[in-house]
């Protein structure tokens, strides 16, 4: 009789599904040793929205700073608050609230276990935590950024938090790039994967291009600032926190926005291999380690190369766009906390996108002023309303509990009201000649007071947003009563075959998969 | 081999088992990957620094390297590199071939030649002349620093694999991790060829 072996092993993705788990520990020790991606992740949003509200009130601060330089309010610590407004609204929120978001989402998206290298991605939180911990720190002995702190010792401290919490931020991003690689289930091809999947692997894979260069900067400028050469790397640092590489960095909200609007819409998305392009093509638009030399040679910002990328752009943003407005024609709209958070979000990476192709007209003469500046609000208000969409869509996954519908509504009039007050005021101030960065004696023209007030007022709002979403997680806790829907959305992938809150150990042994939408085909068989 | 998990059935039934697991995610290559592009990127980020500083600083004083530091430790450097790859590629192949004894000759043989290109550098610090608190010295220490860390990571991810294989973790049937540290060993050689040319060749 003709026999043949056949091992029983499982596989990798659900190699440890459905094993038994140990007890948990519980606790700080518990916390500190955790390797489960959900707790991780969690820990990452929460921090990190923590962190955005120090970062929006150092912007008020330097937007009352702007409003009147003829007094300066704070002195001797401008320079250090300045440098946590950035610094913390682009690496202490915004990368690490999207890594958040994928560590604990996408394992579920993709049917794996757990996030690759799950000790690994511990380790980068807790190393980003202490890291962010030693940017506040330097902030407090009147550290910043290089070249425009005074104080050595501070500025020293600075680059090594920065550089800290970065090279943890791309620890992450090598977990989450991993994780969509090699962890999907039978059957998830790539052109499979959840919209949120694709979006973070095209987000990690830019952010592991340019963000070991912002590190290699920071070394350089560390030895500059360590042996007093004064050697201007400090020029070098700019690009980390302008255009393009901010759309960057918020990059994974594309991915967010096209997983939310079809599931709100109860319909599937048309021509998805051309969205996974527009995704893929943002990402590689907004490629932004090739302005390392801009600080020290301004020229490069007429350079055909970086104008034609600031248009193009536009391209698949639009693109992305009408799939989003295609979706919801065509499909029954409910107006869902996360579907506005999701459009809004949408909308002012949109405008901050078409801001970014303004400035690089030669004849406006924006850039160097605070249209810079513009571009940067638009594209963080972006990027906060697309981590907030994610939050309240998955937050049954997330926190197993529904967070309020009405709170979700209020904050993203609130995010969209911040992003277009502060960048529109922004832009205008910088129509003119308001120049970017620091505030200095002189440099506010009449007329434009009126105008950095606007902007210190959008900053403050997206202050309101982050304690908003605080109270969004305080209050929803008590919803928690072990009776949360499995998919309370309808939703269309994976990780809504989970239950709310997911086990421990993964989702069991699942079905080969045949498409990009498993679960909204089982329903309609 | 977990022989208590395999079961034996007729080819006839095979149809009403399940279809086989997917193969084995080879998530150390794949990180391995992604981490040596990271790599790549910041030494790549400094070494546009420096050649932007010797460019400026060789249009403003026409002088940046001290022409007395020799090319021969180098140059022996780089033949040290290229040996060393094709020693961890030996070790590929020879642990393919469940070859464990030649297999650890072949890590030996890269931790030994990878040691050299510390004490190859270190020799040309002290030739170079530099002070690192100067704008030459400053990007000269950077790079070639950066690159003699990249080594040191490569071969302590050999090390690591070498101390695996010797426990027997690696066989002709995985030797992902051995692949994983040979991918990363071409970014070790890879760089230290860009210092060559970049720092030392073209002074």
């Amino acid at each position: 009789m003709a026999v043949t072996e056949v091992e029983a092993q499982a596989g990798a993705a659900t190699a440890t599904a459905g094993a038994a788990a140990p007890a948990p520990v519980g606790g700080l020790a518990g916390l500190l040793a955790t390797t489960d991606h959900l707790t991780i992740g969690r820990l990452y949003l929460v921090t990190s929205v923590l962190l955005l509200v120090v970062g929006r009130v150092c912007a008020v601060l330097v937007g009352v700073e702007r409003v009147d330089t003829s007094d300066t309010l704070f002195d001797g610590a401008l320079e250090a608050i300045f440098s946590v407004h950035l610094t913390a609204d682009l690496y202490l929120f915004l990368v690490p609230a999207f890594l958040g978001l994928a560590i604990a989402v996408l394992p579920l998206q993709v049917g794996a276990a757990t996030v690759a290298f799950p000790r690994a991605a511990a380790a980068s939180y807790w190393a980003w935590l202490l890291s962010s911990g030693v940017v506040l720190a330097a902030a407090f002995i009147d550290g910043g950024l290089p070249g425009i702190s005074p104080d050595l010792e501070g500025t020293l401290l600075w680059v090594v938090g920065v550089g800290g919490a970065v090279s943890a931020l791309t620890v992450g991003a090598v977990c989450v790039g991993t994780t969509v690689l090699a962890l999907r289930t039978a059957g998830m091809t790539v052109d499979r994967v959840p919209m949120f999947a694709w979006g973070s692997l095209v987000s990690a894979s830019i952010w592991l291009l340019t963000l070991p260069v912002f590190v290699a900067v920071l070394v350089l400028n560390y030895l500059d600032v360590e042996y007093e050469v004064a050697s201007g790397a400090a020029t070098y640092l700019w690009w980390a926190f302008g255009a393009p590489q901010v759309f960057a960095l918020a990059l994974p909200l594309l991915g967010v926005v096209l997983d939310v609007v079809p599931v709100a819409a109860g319909t599937r998305l048309r021509n998805r291999g051309v969205l996974l392009g527009a995704v893929g093509a943002a990402g590689v638009l907004s490629f932004g380690a090739d302005l390392i030399a801009a600080g020290s040679d301004p020229s490069i910002y007429q350079d055909v190369l970086y104008v034609v990328a600031a248009f193009a752009l536009l391209l698949p943003l639009l693109a992305i766009l009408g799939g989003v407005g295609d979706a919801l024609r065509r499909g029954k709209v409910a107006l869902s906390a996360p579907l506005l958070l999701a459009v809004g979000a949408l909308l002012l990476l949109l405008a901050g996108a078409a801001v970014n192709a303004l400035r690089v007209i030669d004849n406006l003469d924006l850039v160097g002023t605070t249209a810079d500046d513009a571009v940067r609000e638009l594209v963080l208000a972006a990027g906060f309303l697309g981590v907030a969409a994610g939050t309240w869509f998955w937050s049954t996954k997330l926190f197993g509990r529904a967070l309020p519908e009405a709170l979700g509504r209020l904050l993203a009039l609130v995010l969209l009201g911040a992003g277009a007050i502060a960048g529109g005021a922004a832009l205008a101030a910088g129509f003119l000649d308001q120049p970017s960065g620091l505030p200095a004696e002189g440099a506010v023209e009449d007329g434009v007071e009126a105008l950095n007030g606007l902007w210190t007022a959008g900053a403050a709002l997206g202050a309101l947003g982050a304690l908003l979403v605080l109270v969004a997680l305080v209050t929803g806790r008590g919803k928690a009563d072990g009776d949360v829907p499995a998919d309370p959305w309808d939703g269309h992938t994976l990780e809504w075959a989970t239950a709310s809150p997911p086990a421990p150990g993964g989702p069991g042994p699942i079905e080969p998969v045949t498409s990009a939408t498993p679960l909204l085909d089982r329903k309609e068989a | 081999m977990a022989t208590d998990l395999a079961t034996y059935v007729p080819i006839e039934e095979l149809d009403e088992i399940p279809p086989p697991p997917p193969a084995r995610p080879r998530v150390l290559l794949v990180a391995t990957v992604l981490a040596s592009a990271a790599v790549l990127m910041a030494f790549a980020g400094l070494m546009a620094v420096y050649l932007a500083e010797r460019s400026a600083t060789l249009a403003a004083t026409g002088e940046w390297f001290p022409a007395s530091i020799p090319l021969t430790p180098a140059n022996l450097m780089l033949a040290g590199a290229g040996l060393s790859l094709v020693f961890m590629h030996w070790a590929v192949q020879a642990i393919g071939n469940d070859d464990r004894r030649h297999a650890w000759m072949a890590f030996g043989a890269v931790l030994i030649v990878g040691a050299f290109q510390f004490v190859g550098t270190g020799f040309l610090y002290s030739q170079a002349g530099f002070t690192i608190a100067s704008p030459e010295g400053l990007v000269f220490y950077a790079v070639t620093g950066a690159q003699v860390a990249i080594t040191g990571a490569g071969l302590l991810f050999a090390a690591l694999m070498a101390f695996r294989t010797l426990g027997g973790q690696y066989s002709a049937r995985d030797r992902e991790g051995v692949v994983a540290a040979t991918v990363f060993w071409w970014v070790v050689a890879a760089t230290y060829t860009a210092v060559w040319y970049a720092v030392y060749v073209t002074k």
